[in-house]
């Protein structure tokens, strides 16, 4: 066998060493980290999600509470709310309408009881009108029952101080 | 006619194309093979140090969350009433709960219960069984929805049931 051949054959047997002893446990390793990357960037991205909640939650009663002065009655929030649920029941097409409100402890201004009756359309909408931002209706219990398309609403909720 | 070679020296070795190719595609091999390691490690490491910079993200963002969950105020249930009335008020949740029944399952009564979460109990009615059980496997299967507890039910042909589901914010 010439020396060529023979330098050709070590070389090839490095080449094996290397590629077997060296590259493919490297990228097994590569493959493994990087999948633990894309789980881990998941789970990152997951626990920025919580974190972004938990910060809306603590801002959330702030931002729920009414503008100042945006209601008929200054300096008195329970006369606000209900003024805001009767301007949003006007014209609602509802009926049977039952409404409470009554002064709360603070943070919050005013209790809710709310029922009423109506096509499921109508309560949609006037839900919708009462819980929305600027209103200052927040939530505690909602229920909706009732036959076909005319269904009978109840609400309980608290109505919130203008911020300062 | 070739001339007769009367040299005394050492006749130099044949070296023959055929081995400088295969030296040549040796040396290729192994000079793709040292590449190619150099490659996975540099990718080794990169993963390495995004994996650890993700896990200590992670940790930070966790570490955060739970301090400011820890230091709970007297408002924290109105807190999270009030986050929940804004980020899944009811026609919301309707057009959620709409958009994954069969059908034939018509909702008899939903309560929704605002607090730390935001429950859903539910009286529906199907004509069909399998529709009723379409739905809960829906249920289980949307992001929307978690904890799903069937509750007692009747089945006659149709079915009458009675279902508490918790509504997840910020899946849609």
């Amino acid at each position: 066998m010439s020396r060529v051949r023979v330098v050709a054959l070590a070389l090839l047997l490095a080449t094996a060493a290397v590629y077997a002893g060296l590259t493919l446990p490297l990228q097994r390793k590569a493959a493994a980290a990087a999948e633990a990357y894309h789980l881990a960037r998941n789970e990152r991205r997951e626990a920025r999600a919580r974190l972004a909640e938990v910060h809306r939650r603590e801002s959330a009663l702030r931002r729920a509470a009414p503008a100042p002065g945006g209601g008929a009655v200054p300096g008195d929030p329970v006369g606000q709310t209900r003024h805001g649920i009767v301007a949003s029941l006007e014209g609602a097409g509802l009926s049977g309408v039952r409404l409470a409100v009554r002064p709360a402890s603070p943070p919050a201004a005013a209790l809710i009881r709310l029922g009423a009756e109506g096509a499921f359309a109508d309560v949609v909408r006037l839900t919708g009108e009462l819980v929305r931002p600027g209103t200052g209706v927040v939530l505690e219990r909602y229920q909706l029952s009732g036959k076909e398309s005319r269904v009978a609403v109840h609400v309980e909720g608290v109505g919130l101080q203008a911020a300062p | 006619m070739s001339r007769p070679d009367f040299s005394t020296r050492g006749k130099r070795p044949d070296v023959r194309s055929a081995d400088l190719v295969l030296l040549a595609v040796a040396a290729l091999a192994l000079a793709l093979a040292v590449t190619s390691a150099a490659g996975a490690w540099g990718d080794l490491r990169r993963a390495a140090a995004n994996l650890e910079q993700a896990r200590r993200e992670t940790a930070d963002a966790a570490d955060q969350a739970r301090a400011l969950q820890g230091r709970k105020g007297p408002d924290a249930v109105l807190s999270s009433q009030a986050f929940l009335t804004a980020e899944a008020p009811p026609p919301r949740v309707l057009a959620d709960l709409e958009s994954i029944l069969p059908g034939d399952v018509r909702l008899m009564t939903l309560t929704l219960d605002y607090g730390e979460r935001l429950v859903l109990g539910m009286q529906l009615a199907a004509r069909h069984a399998a529709s009723y059980d379409q739905f809960l496997q829906r249920l289980q299967q949307s992001a929307l929805f978690a904890d799903v507890r069937p509750g007692e039910e009747t089945r006659d042909g149709g079915v009458r049931a009675q279902v508490q589901v918790e509504y997840r914010v910020g899946r849609r």
